[in-house]
């Protein structure tokens, strides 16, 4: 039977393997996938508008070496495939000449509208004399001066290449963007980066220094770092538990099946996560590596009851029940997260409780087997690391946990902003302040995404929002590209000003009476690559406002959506938070009620107490340190309970020697989360904080409320 | 005064900006000759000429090196017309760089001509790229031992010369 059984399981594994590897594999690395949903695609299209833009920085003393510096920088840019956006000045031009007739500039729009001609020729008038200005067309042609005014109004929205005066020193700015496939790949973007920043460090000598800024700079840094140090990390839980290994079981051959028994495990776990959603999130990684973790138990109880006397089967039998209620109660914790509206969470339900059917399979079925030559030093009939504690000293470490605890609590606050889970190094902050400086960054911006049913719809809804905003200050495509509707408008405004104020001019420039002909302005990709970033959709556009803090005034517009990311998203993850929280209840008692029916409901009561005690004496502790509570503290109680059940429940099923494998299983797990708490990741070293706290005081109640006598 | 004048050109140049690359010799060449730029105001005045239209105004100039220009006409309308606001923003991009000394910046919009007789000399400035071309044919500067003239031959807008009085300052 247990042949089949093994044959089967090898079957299902490569049938998972053929499935997940027959199809492309995405990763996504956008932290903000794991709170945003499908129905809020606009939000993520909005946060993601910068992803692959990258800003230079050239500051230096004299203006000169500045330009220079830039020059160069670009040359070697372009060598490496960074993407400027070039303008075709004269194509532009001509598309605009030839629809002149329809463009005007709002201030001159609203003089016609309001028939103040004077102040129109008056503007001429200056414009003529103006000793620097002089007119893009022939008088004739324009004799109002009307084109030369929009084109000079344009001239405002397009980013300056020219030097910047900012506080004594001299500034030029570049701006690239990486293309699709290399901004939506993290390696190749990474590897693009790194060039970027040799070029930064080969040409920041002699007084210039050269800055970047961009999301792909700090994702390029975080990563390394990160990277840098999970490898630090991995080494070190390795060399920890070669320690252990050897300390107790004198043969550091049972790492064999274990690394085994782990690999399998979180491969299965990539596979059915990889067949089960479109893309596999960068944080389900990270939190499943806690897999390892849960699933180690198995492999240590195996060893730790592994005697000379007793064959592999024997053992297993012993510890049989331990293993399967320990099983069932986790993937019962992991499996109600499905409920969670939260794609991350469901991917790390999927992804754990694959991988810990995977182990508990493995090693019911394989370890009997592969463990028959791993000979154990198990020969003493004690535990050695049993602790056991005096009704008195319970009593005091209680007491001084409910102190903690309660005091805490009182402490409580929560944090939503997604940013307080990333601080930049110094050295980029110090960047993307002077960046925001020297270019005047308005922090106060905002977003309106605009659906219509067609471009021209979308062009007129901007329209009439920027009439509704007033003198807000804003960008949009309706900027550079009136509707038809608008510029036909335009174009009867303009007649109406060549049949009342024409006459003087017809004689003495031999203009025309009537508004030139042509065509309308449209919009075309090639001509406008610089409105390509306004399109979310061929239908749908967004609009950027600076300072605009009246966002009723456009909720009753049909299809028309205001955004403050930064408040959009914080409520967002806030709503994630509190649905998380609200799903702790019903796995507790989903957890009781499953160890209630195996183990009467007093016992369940004292199983279940120590994970339960932990994650609230864990959030004590963050409220006594002030901590704030974040979305993430909240997943972590689902791994706390994940973890720490085993040890309750494998105390009180165990024989004399599962002390130790609960004190080994706790301090390889403890031990690699401490260390994941000193990393540079806020999001990663406050996971690793609260782990190892949760875990540890988990531990300790599991001493304190499940006596061995049980 | 020489200086300022160039940033005259530049400046004027500058509305329809788009950069090419050129003679980096002749601009650093030229600009070790034009003495530092210092705070000054002048008279000026100003002759706009369009086929047989002809427009005179004048008023006075002033260049403040952190601000930029300033012209305040006061014949035959009264205007100031500074080229510090957003609308101008090329404008003053390239003042300032003409002002500091930004060679590598001034290069990329202008082949340069400087010719020098006894004290008089002329500079002439010919646009690079096909955009500056289709409106502007040529900037000239004539001088002695400052700025007198100013010649600027457009495409659609005739030609505009300006004359600087230091003196009567």
């Amino acid at each position: 039977m247990k042949k089949f059984l093994r044959i089967l399981f090898v079957g299902i594994f490569l049938i998972l393997a053929i499935m997940s590897l027959s199809h492309p594999i995405k990763t996504e690395t956008n932290i903000l996938r794991t709170v945003v949903s499908e129905k809020n695609t606009d939000l993520l299209d909005l946060s993601n508008l910068y992803s692959a833009k990258i800003n230079i920085l050239v500051e230096g003393e004299e203006p000169e070496e500045v330009s220079e510096t830039a020059d160069k920088f670009n040359e070697s840019a372009l060598e490496n495939n960074l993407k400027s956006i070039s303008v075709d000045g004269n194509k532009i031009l001509e598309l605009y000449k030839d629809a002149r007739a329809g463009l005007l500039s709002a201030n001159t729009a609203k003089l016609l509208e309001k028939n103040d001609y004077e102040k129109v020729k008056e503007n001429t008038i200056e414009m003529i004399y103006n000793p620097l200005g002089f007119s893009l067309l022939k008088p004739e042609e324009d004799p109002f001066l009307l084109f030369t005014d929009y084109i000079a109004n344009l001239g405002d929205n397009i980013n300056p290449d020219g030097i910047i005066n900012y506080e004594d020193k001299y500034y030029r700015i570049l701006n690239y963007e990486f293309d699709k496939d290399i901004s939506l790949s993290p390696s190749l973007l990474n590897k693009r980066v790194k060039k970027i920043i040799g070029i930064q460090k080969q040409l920041s000598v002699n007084g210039v220094n050269v800055y970047l800024t961009g999301t792909p700079v700090h994702s390029y840094y975080a990563s390394s770092r990160s990277m840098m140090e999970i490898n630090i990390i991995c080494v070190l839980s390795a060399i920890f538990v070669i320690f252990l290994c050897l300390t107790y079981f004198k043969n550091i051959s049972v790492l064999i099946p274990v690394a085994s028994s782990l690999l399998l495990g979180g491969t299965a776990g990539f596979f059915v996560t990889s067949l089960m959603f479109p893309s596999i999130h960068v944080l389900t990684f990270v939190f499943s590596t806690t897999l390892i973790g849960i699933s180690v138990d198995y492999s240590l109880h195996f060893f730790v009851s592994k005697t000379k006397e007793k064959t592999g089967d024997e053992v297993l039998k012993e510890i049989f029940k331990s293993l399967s209620v320990s099983l069932l109660t986790t993937i019962s914790a992991f499996l109600v997260l499905f409920f969670s509206h939260m794609e991350l969470l469901k991917q790390i339900a999927a992804f754990t409780v694959t991988g810990l059917i995977t182990v508990y399979l493995f090693v019911v079925l394989f370890y009997p087997v592969i463990c028959k030559k791993i000979d154990v030093n198990n020969s003493s009939e004690n535990p050695r690391w049993n602790f056991i504690f005096s009704p008195a000293t319970r009593k005091i470490i209680m007491i001084i946990l409910g102190i903690i605890t309660i005091s805490g609590l009182f402490f409580t606050t929560t944090n939503d902003d997604i940013r307080s889970m990333y601080k930049p190094s110094k050295k980029l902050m110090q960047a993307e302040t002077l960046f925001a400086n020297v270019v005047g960054i308005n922090p106060k911006t905002s977003f309106v995404v605009v659906e219509g049913k067609n471009l021209q719809d979308v062009l007129e809804k901007e329209e009439h929002i920027t009439e509704i905003i007033g003198a807000t200050k804003y960008q949009a495509i309706s900027k550079f590209i009136p509707s038809k509707s608008k510029q036909a408008k335009n174009r009867a405004l303009m007649q109406k000003l060549y049949d009342t104020e024409i006459s003087p001019y017809t004689s003495a420039l031999k203009a025309s009476s009537k508004v030139p002909a042509g065509d309308y302005l449209v919009y075309d990709k090639e001509s406008f690559p610089f409105l390509e970033g306004f399109f979310l959709d061929e239908n749908k556009t967004l609009m950027i406002l600076y300072d605009f803090d009246k966002p009723e005034l456009l909720s009753d517009i049909d299809g028309v959506e205001y955004y403050n990311i930064q408040q959009d998203i914080s409520n967002l993850v806030k709503e994630c938070r509190v649905n998380c929280a609200k799903l702790l209840i019903p796995v507790f008692i989903l957890l009781f009620g499953l160890l209630a029916v195996i183990y009467k409901p007093k016992n369940a009561l004292k199983i279940i107490l120590p994970p339960l005690c932990a994650c609230i004496f864990t959030i004590g502790l963050l409220g006594l340190l002030h901590i704030s509570l974040n979305l993430f503290h909240i997943i972590a109680m689902f791994l706390i309970i994940g973890f720490s059940l085993d040890y309750s429940v494998f105390r009180f099923n165990g024989k004399k020697l599962v002390s130790d494998a609960v004190f080994m299983s706790c301090m390889t797990s403890v031990f690699s989360f401490m260390l994941l708490a000193f990393t540079g990741f806020k999001l990663i070293s406050s996971l690793g904080f609260v782990l190892s706290v949760g875990l540890l005081s988990s531990y300790i109640l599991s001493l304190l409320l499940i006596s061995k006598e049980e | 005064m020489k200086k300022f004048l160039l940033i005259l050109l530049v400046s004027f140049i500058c509305v329809n900006s788009v950069m090419a690359f050129g003679s980096r010799k002749n601009a650093r060449e030229i600009a070790e000759q034009i003495p530092e730029l210092k705070n000054i105001s002048c008279k000026f005045t100003q002759k706009k000429i369009q086929e047989d239209l002809v427009l005179n105004s004048g008023g006075n100039f002033k260049f403040i090196s952190d601000k930029g220009v300033v012209f305040e006409t006061l014949y035959p309308i009264k205007m100031i017309t500074t080229y510090n606001s957003p609308r101008n923003k090329h404008i003053n991009d390239i003042i300032l760089a003409v002002s500091k000394k930004d060679y590598t910046y001034l290069d990329k919009n202008f082949d340069l001509d400087f010719t020098k007789l006894d004290e008089r000399w002329q500079l002439v400035l010919n646009p690079k790229k096909d955009v500056i071309k289709q409106h502007l044919h040529s900037v000239v500067i004539d001088g002695n031992s400052g700025i007198d003239r100013i010649y600027i031959d457009t495409v659609n807008s005739g030609q505009t010369e300006i004359l600087f009085d230091c003196e009567k300052e």
